[in-house]
């Protein structure tokens, strides 16, 4: 037996480690078939049929689809829910990098933590404790407001809550641990001799930043927004309590066709959802491997 | 046979048939249900208390609780429906006036029973269900909710809502279609003709300050001033004056739009569970409790013997002339057109907010 | 003046733990200078120092004449390469080596010629173009010293830049260094804790441990004529022998060990500092010569003669170029280790083997037990 396998060169033993590693994967599969394969397949199906009158009626018809693409209120759908995405990740970005470098560069391990804590605690009450809570400070009434005008920064109580806008500063703090911290970590694999190489050889803070720190961490900031991006494209609390109904994106779409068992335009919809976060991904992908490459 | 003979034999029959449904009715109860309240508000004070009672006296059933809203439950109720349909979901309980319209496009309540629920002789006729899929039960006006602090006087006339001097002023749920129900209705068309309706609102929207999806988000707009006036609640509005917040109710001119809640049994129980269900709407339907209930949730009983505290005769909230006087908006077929309406909604006035 | 280096009682605390301890020495401008020494010595704290990382406890640190307390590292004439390199992983060579000019806002075409000419002087002028991932490590060294260097710093530090090579590289660069050294004249000050890097390449060496400098001279001076026992055991190899003294006869010492009698050098300080009674004798393993079977003279001569000892080999280990030979004593409990050149014509002496061994006694230098 030993004499055989040797001169196969173990060729039976990898197969066989080959076939284990299938048996392990089998309910992995499964689980994926029965509950990711089969309800996008009857998704599918269902995105086929026409809802008229309020009733579903089960003729095959690509009405929906086209619907999609010629709509403009669906069309305004599409574009309300990209604009969410790239504007919550572009604020959670420009908000997450100077706070995780704060913390990298704190010298006292006690404010570390704090910091840290600052930015985690969110996690810990759910997300409409926290819209609740932002549409009470962007409120007109509300302490955002009483600063701008007592600062003379505006003549009146501005609307920032309701809105587009209400809706990507909340977004954007909801995602804040998920992009500090991978920033934060890119930052801590940094040698830290190399910036006393560029302090050495007379580099000021902003050169060092622009030319060393900035470039190296590119993967944290590409891996954060990844995140940050493809959660907002999903996000409903949030556009649903902060907008106010003048955000209109697809996930709230989703969930009023569903409501109405519209579930051609549900369906569509959701397809539609998951057509762009495949992209999303991608697209990040790529920009991943850039960055990493720089 | 002697008169003496005769007359108590004929009690004797007489009590025998009375006692029939009801030694019937107080046989051994053996079912499991789900009973559907409200939450919040009060809503679920009575019907507790009626359940506990009820348990008492029939140990052998099973009453499981569910309490949340009629919009959360009810596109569950359907598909519980159409794929399990001996087990439905919710068995019997609360639905208001747009969920039980819908319950009758979607084939979801049994007709209910005269005989086996007497109470429900006592409910105003004008409210009555088609086929009695359902009984009335109680009313709330809706009406005009605004601040008092940034009011200087009250709203008088629903117009408020369209008037070009109120932007930004105005809050309510997203997909208010009573809205445009009434809209059309008070400017010279009805619920089939919604044109003008949505035309008037579209050129208005920017009137919104915000259209929202929870009671405590429009508590919060009206309370802080931010949207001062909102279509809303009489018994909800008289909740929040009693706890003390700036904010008054105001029965328009044009009458106040009346908003039923009513009681329903679902297809697809068994007859002991329908037995069951049978009992606890007849108990609610008791003066005593139809008047508490209304007082607890200061709704207006639909129920015209109902027993009334002093201040639900004084309080004109309170008040059943509300429900009289009340314009009547057609659930029913608002309903059939909800899903084409909603879309309009969409574009004709959330496009026109931004 | 221009690229000279003093300090004066410096001294660095790292909490409780006293890294220097009050050194001062000068290095003169143009000098390849060391600073040698075992882990934790201190070398490292002093370079660093002098660079600017660290500042001072106590004491001045002038360089060109100048003090440099309070000056950051970016305005010192000072530049260092680092012993991991620090090489700037996602720029190319040419702009890992302009970066610092870039930094003094030079004009392109002067960073251009400047950086061309640091790479031949370093011997990489076709590698502009590559990234540090495709270097080699000696590769890799040498743009670390092209980009310090094209600053024109008046001294380079170098922080143990060779440790990370290996052996045979590792000679090469080494004379390299000196090399370049040598064509453009700057101070070098270089931290290793290799003695024979050290010897190799420096003008001057200064040894440190424990935070204290222990000696600085030329390496043939270290080696020669090391001043304490510490610099006796670490430059070279060396019998460090428990060994107790006589006394003093014909401008020798009279020492005793075990049974052996013999004499030993006295050093050229004043016979005050002549150790007395208890002392330790550094004696050079290749000083030691080994011969067959019991001495043809009269064992353990006491007089000015040549040192001769009997015993049997314990281990013999062969280096190559050299053979070392453990050697048992038959008079004194002690191992003396021998070493002779390896070749044609020289006897090898295996385990168990009885030997003689014998000394000049000039060789064996006497220090305080």
């Amino acid at each position: 037996m030993a004499a055989s396998s040797r001169r196969d060169g173990g060729a039976a033993g990898r197969a066989k480690a080959e076939r284990s590693a299938w048996v392990l994967l089998t309910p992995m599969c499964l689980l994926m078939a029965v509950a990711f394969i089969l309800p996008v397949g009857l998704f599918l199906l269902y995105s086929f049929y026409r809802f008229r009158g309020g009733r579903l009626e089960e003729t095959f018809t690509l009405e929906t689809y086209w619907r999609f693409m010629t709509d403009e209120l669906y069309l305004i759908t599409i574009y309300d829910t990209l604009q969410l995405a790239v504007l919550a990740t572009l604020l959670c970005l420009v908000i997450s990098y100077p706070l995780a470098y704060a913390m990298w560069r704190m010298r006292s391990p006690g404010l570390q933590k704090l910091i840290a804590f600052i930015v985690f605690a969110p996690v810990l009450v759910s997300v409409v404790v926290r819209s609740y809570g932002w549409t009470v400070v962007l409120a007109d009434q509300g302490p955002v407001n009483f600063i701008l005008t007592r600062l003379g920064l505006t003549s009146g109580p501005v609307s920032l809550v309701y809105n587009m806008t209400g809706t990507v500063i909340s977004l954007a703090h909801v995602f804040l641990p998920f992009v500090v911290f991978p920033i934060l970590a890119s930052m801590l694999r940094l040698d830290p001799t190399l910036r006393e190489a560029a302090e050495d050889l007379g580099a000021s803070w902003w050169k060092t930043f622009r030319s060393i720190t900035l470039p190296l961490t590119l993967p944290g900031v590409v891996a954060g927004a990844q995140i940050c991006f493809t959660l907002s494209l999903g996000s409903f609390v949030t556009p649903a309590i902060l907008g106010g109904g003048r955000v209109l994106v697809l996930p709230i779409q989703i969930y009023t066709a569903t409501s109405d068992i519209n579930w051609p335009v549900a369906a569509v919809g959701g397809l539609c959802l998951l057509v762009m976060a495949f992209i999303a991904v991608v697209a990040f992908g790529r920009l991943s491997q850039y960055s990493e490459a720089v | 046979m002697s008169a003496k003979a005769l007359l108590f034999a004929t009690s004797l029959l007489a009590a025998a048939v009375a006692s029939g449904p009801a030694a019937l009715a107080q046989a051994e109860r053996d079912a499991k249900i789900s009973f559907f309240m409200f939450a919040g508000s009060g809503s679920d004070v009575v019907p507790k208390e009626v359940i506990a009672d009820y348990l008492k006296k029939n140990p052998k059933v099973g009453i499981d609780i569910v309490e949340t809203t009629n919009a959360i439950i009810y596109p569950k109720m359907v598909t519980a429906r159409r794929t399990t349909p001996d087990q439905p979901l919710v068995h019997c309980g609360f639905f208001n006036a747009d969920t039980i319209n819908r319950g009758d496009a979607d084939d979801m309540w049994e007709t209910l029973n005269k005989a086996n629920i007497p109470n429900m002789a006592n409910t105003l006729p004008s409210y009555a269900r088609p086929e009695a899929r359902g009984v009335p039960y109680q009313a709330m006006g809706i009406g005009l909710l605004y601040n008092t602090r940034v009011m200087k006087e009250p709203p008088t006339s629903w117009s408020v809502l369209w008037s070009p001097d109120s932007r930004g002023k105005i809050v309510t749920f997203d997909n208010d279609l009573r809205l445009v129900g009434l809209v059309s209705k008070l400017n010279g068309a009805d619920e089939k003709n919604p044109d003008i309706g949505f035309k008037l609102l579209s050129e208005n929207a920017k009137n919104f300050r915000a259209l929202v999806d929870s009671n405590d988000a429009l508590k919060n707009l009206v309370i802080s001033g931010d949207a001062p006036i909102a279509p809303w609640f009489s018994s909800v509005s008289d909740v929040w004056i009693k706890e003390g917040s700036p904010v008054g109710f105001a029965v328009p001119k044009e009458g106040a739009i009346a908003f039923p809640i009513y009681m329903a049994i679902a297809k697809g129980v068994t007859p002991a569970q329908r037995a069951v269900c049978e009992d606890l709407l007849n108990e609610l339907l008791t003066p005593d409790r139809a008047g508490r209930y209304a007082l607890v949730t200061s709704s207006i009983p639909l129920v015209t013997n109902a027993t009334l505290s002093k201040e639900q005769v004084e309080n004109p909230i309170l008040n059943p002339a509300i429900a009289k006087n009340a314009v009547q908006i057609d659930f029913a077929y608002i309903a059939t057109v909800a899903a084409d309406w909603r879309d309009r909604w969409a574009r004709e006035i959330k496009l026109k907010m931004r | 003046m221009s690229g000279t280096v003093e300090l004066v009682g410096v001294t660095k605390r790292f909490g409780s733990h006293l890294a220097v301890d009050a050194i001062s020495f000068g290095i003169g401008s143009g000098e390849f200078f060391s600073l040698l020494g075992p882990s934790g010595c201190g070398k490292s704290t002093t370079l660093r120092m002098l660079s600017g990382f660290e500042a001072p406890d106590e004491g001045i640190i002038r360089i060109a004449g100048q003090d440099m307390a309070d000056v950051p590292p970016y305005r010192r004439p000072t530049n260092i390469v680092f012993q991991r390199w620090a090489l700037f992983p996602h720029m190319s060579v040419e702009a890992n080596v302009a970066f610092g000019l870039e930094a003094e806002g030079r004009p392109r075409a002067e960073i251009r010629s400047r950086v061309g000419d640091a790479l031949a002087l370093v011997g990489l002028s076709g590698f502009a173009a590559r990234k540090p991932g495709q270097l080699s490590g000696g590769q890799m060294q040498r743009v670390a010293l092209a980009r310090a260097l094209v600053k024109r710093p008046k001294v380079l530090l170098l922080d143990e830049p060779l440790s990370a090579l290996d052996l045979k590289l590792r000679h090469q660069m080494q004379i390299e260094l000196k090399r370049i050294q040598q064509e453009i004249g700057t101070t070098f000050v270089f931290v290793t804790h290799d003695q024979g890097e050290a010897l190799a390449m420096s003008d001057k060496v200064a040894v440190m441990n424990a935070g204290r400098v222990e000696q600085i001279a030329s390496p043939q001076e270290l080696y020669d004529a090391p001043a304490t026992r510490f610099v006796a055991g670490f430059i070279g190899h060396a019998n460090l022998l428990p060994v107790t003294v006589d006394g003093v006869a014909n401008g020798l010492a009279m020492v005793r060990l075990g049974d052996l009698h013999f004499a030993a050098a006295l050093r050229e300080t004043s016979i005050g500092d002549m150790p007395s009674g208890e002392a330790i004798l550094a004696l050079r393993f290749e000083r030691v010569r080994i011969g067959a079977g019991p001495a043809a003279e009269a064992a353990g001569a006491a007089g000015a003669g040549v040192a001769r000892a009997t015993g049997v080999v314990r281990q013999m280990i062969f280096g190559g170029a050299s053979v070392q030979y453990v050697v048992g004593l038959d008079a004194a409990p002690v191992e003396i280790t021998a070493e002779q050149p390896h070749g044609a014509g020289a006897p090898v002496f295996a385990q168990g083997t009885p030997v003689t061994l014998s000394w000049e006694p000039a060789d064996g230098r006497l220090f305080k037990a």
